[in-house]
């Protein structure tokens, strides 16, 4: 490895992490249920504000600690799900494309420069506009079929290259079923490709799905979402209220900026290419 | 010249033909248009007799054909709201956005070319450090977000700037800078590595070796190979800001064809987005076509025969 871990990166990484998965446990108040008398309370440490609501509450008095820690979920869960979905429907493509080639191949590599060609958060504004709306299931459904051409033909390229190595020569010699070749053989030695790609459409996918919940195609309004806070939060900033637009995206640019230091790293870590110079 | 300009030129309409008809299979998947459309207190046989009015009766292969033959008269329909054509619409919000953008892609090549060969030339030292780090601070930053921070600060503030509207260039400042950032950050990134790559081959050991000065190492013989994949990702931006500067045209209520178009999902109404999708189609391949003729006038080595 070229460089030391980024220790800070991914210990905020792992703080978001914990912070969703117990958010139950930390949240001071339900997510989803305000005090009208205590509506657009501040933050505690500015005058007027209350110390059982440590970062204030919203227009509906609900707290923005609770919906934050609530809303990470939906963040880290269409973030890691949706990319995850792309690498499941891409890498298999992209490997019988480069694998197998012929026609198949052909036509799979045509479909993903059509997919290419149009902008995914234009695909995945329309087709969740036009369906009514969505919610976190169906953002990671549309945002992760979207995203699968870049891992096909990223897969592919590195397959092309791995083809006429002796190691797969030599279990095409032993007489090796294709997909035990493709799947056990070639897919280990083009995952550094793979993982490089994760690790920029983590941050892109978290960004994507705000900014749908902050359009209004994202999730359902009823969801605890930093989008969809920070798209209410716009209704008040003219009347003093900036806690519910300044706090929400703050978290959120401090875990898309982690996750972004991590696949700054690990783009350094496994790229030959970067390595050498 | 004129050859490859013309297979260009057909790629081109094939690729419109293609998302043309993606588009009206994927509408046909989305659900009866008249839900939306008829007023909720509306009988059986005036839905009936307005569904005739648009079409909608007929058989899917023939609202295909006829949506096609109309297509390629420039023709998308009427809007379901406003009842002007949809094309029209669209297309009178274009400047509008495209000035808009153009501004924002100005400052993005101003700020972050320069930014991006001198991280470069300064590799590893304390400012490259800062640089790098300013730049993933800038592609981290939600761009909604970066919107409201800046009425807040500029408008509600200090009361500087105007937060919405185009009419004057103090209009422009907020939304452009708004829309800009993450590419300078983007532009940015991709200059210090392309142009690392380029200053390790060997011609600018030579070019250093018979005593050229740095100045002209870096910006005559590093900085033009270095601009080339620059223009590809450049002129990608320019796309995908023409169709992407939804959130910015809603934040600063922009009277852009992205406002119109997000208006138009809103409320269904598809003849207008059908016409959305199929210009920015148009304006992709167009921006591409001009990116690789581009190639050639920085390139000598590219020829189009």
């Amino acid at each position: 490895m070229p460089k030391r871990l980024p220790w800070f990166p991914i210990f905020v990484l792992l703080a978001f992490v914990l912070a969703a998965v117990f958010a139950p446990l930390l949240a001071p108040h339900d997510p989803m249920q305000g005090d009208l008398m205590l509506s657009q309370t501040p933050p505690a440490w500015v005058p007027g504000g209350d110390p059982a609501y440590p970062l204030g509450t919203d227009e509906q008095g609900r707290d923005v600690l609770s919906i934050l820690l609530f809303g990470l979920r939906v963040s880290l869960a269409v973030g890691f799900a949706a990319v995850l979905l792309s690498v499941a429907i891409g890498t298999p493509l992209g490997l019988l494309a480069g694998y197998t080639g012929g026609r198949l191949g052909e036509l799979i590599m045509r479909l993903a420069d059509i997919q290419l060609a149009v902008p995914t958060f234009l695909v995945a504004l329309v087709v969740l506009a036009l369906t009514g709306g969505g919610s976190v299931l169906k953002l990671i459904l549309v945002i992760g079929v979207v995203g699968w051409a870049n891992y096909a033909r990223l897969v592919r390229g590195a397959v092309l290259s791995e083809r006429e190595r002796e190691y797969v020569l030599a279990a095409e010699a032993l007489g090796m079923s294709r997909g035990r070749i493709m799947f056990r053989h070639i897919l280990p030695n083009v995952l550094s490709v793979i993982l490089v790609q994760m690790s920029v459409d983590v941050p892109r996918v978290i960004l994507l799905e705000a900014t749908l919940s902050f359009l209004g195609v994202g999730v359902s309004i009823e969801t605890p979402a930093i989008g969809l806070m920070i798209q209410r939060g716009l209704d008040y900033i003219y009347s003093g209220v900036w806690w519910t637009t300044v706090l929400p995206g703050l978290v959120l640019a401090t875990l898309v900026l982690a996750t972004n230091l991590i696949g700054d790293w690990m783009r350094d870590a496994f790229d030959p290419r970067r390595r050498a110079t | 010249m004129l050859r490859y300009l013309f297979v260009r030129t057909a790629q081109t309409a094939f690729a419109v033909f293609t998302v043309a008809t993606l588009i009206f299979l994927g509408l046909q998947l989305t659900g009866d248009p008249m839900e939306n459309l008829a007023p909720q207190d509306m009988s059986e046989a005036q839905v009936e007799e307005l569904r005739r009015a648009y079409g909608l009766d007929r058989p899917v292969h023939v609202q295909y054909l006829r949506f096609m033959a109309h297509l390629a008269r420039g023709d998308l329909g009427i809007s379901f709201l406003s009842g002007e054509p949809a094309l029209g619409l669209i297309l009178e919000r274009f400047p509008t956005t495209l000035k808009l953008v153009t501004t924002a892609l100005v400052i993005a090549i101003a700020f972050g070319l320069p930014m991006g060969v001198a991280a470069a030339i300064r590799a590893d030292t304390m400012s490259d450090r800062v640089l790098r780090f300013l730049s993933v601070l800038g592609i981290s930053a939600p761009t909604f977000w970066i919107g409201i921070m800046l009425i807040l600060i500029f408008s509600v503030n200090l009361g500087w700037l105007p937060s919405s509207g185009l009419s004057s260039w103090k209009h422009y400042l907020m939304p452009a800078f708004t829309l800009s950032l993450y590419r300078i950050a983007l532009f940015l990134r991709m200059v210090r590595s392309t142009m690392l790559d380029v200053l390790n081959q060997d011609f600018i050991r030579t070019a250093r070796a018979k005593g050229l000065a740095e100045r002209v190492v870096v910006y005559k013989h590093a900085l033009r190979n270095a601009l080339i994949p620059f223009i590809t990702v450049a002129g990608l931006q320019f796309g995908h800001l023409m169709a992407g500067a939804v959130v910015t045209e809603k934040i600063f209520a922009i009277p852009g064809m992205n406002r119109l178009a997000l208006d138009a999902l809103y409320s269904d109404d598809r003849p207008v987005i059908i016409a959305f999708i199929i210009v920015v189609a148009v304006l992709f391949a167009v921006v591409n076509l001009l990116v690789d003729l581009l190639y050639a006038v920085i390139d000598p080595r590219v020829r189009y025969a």
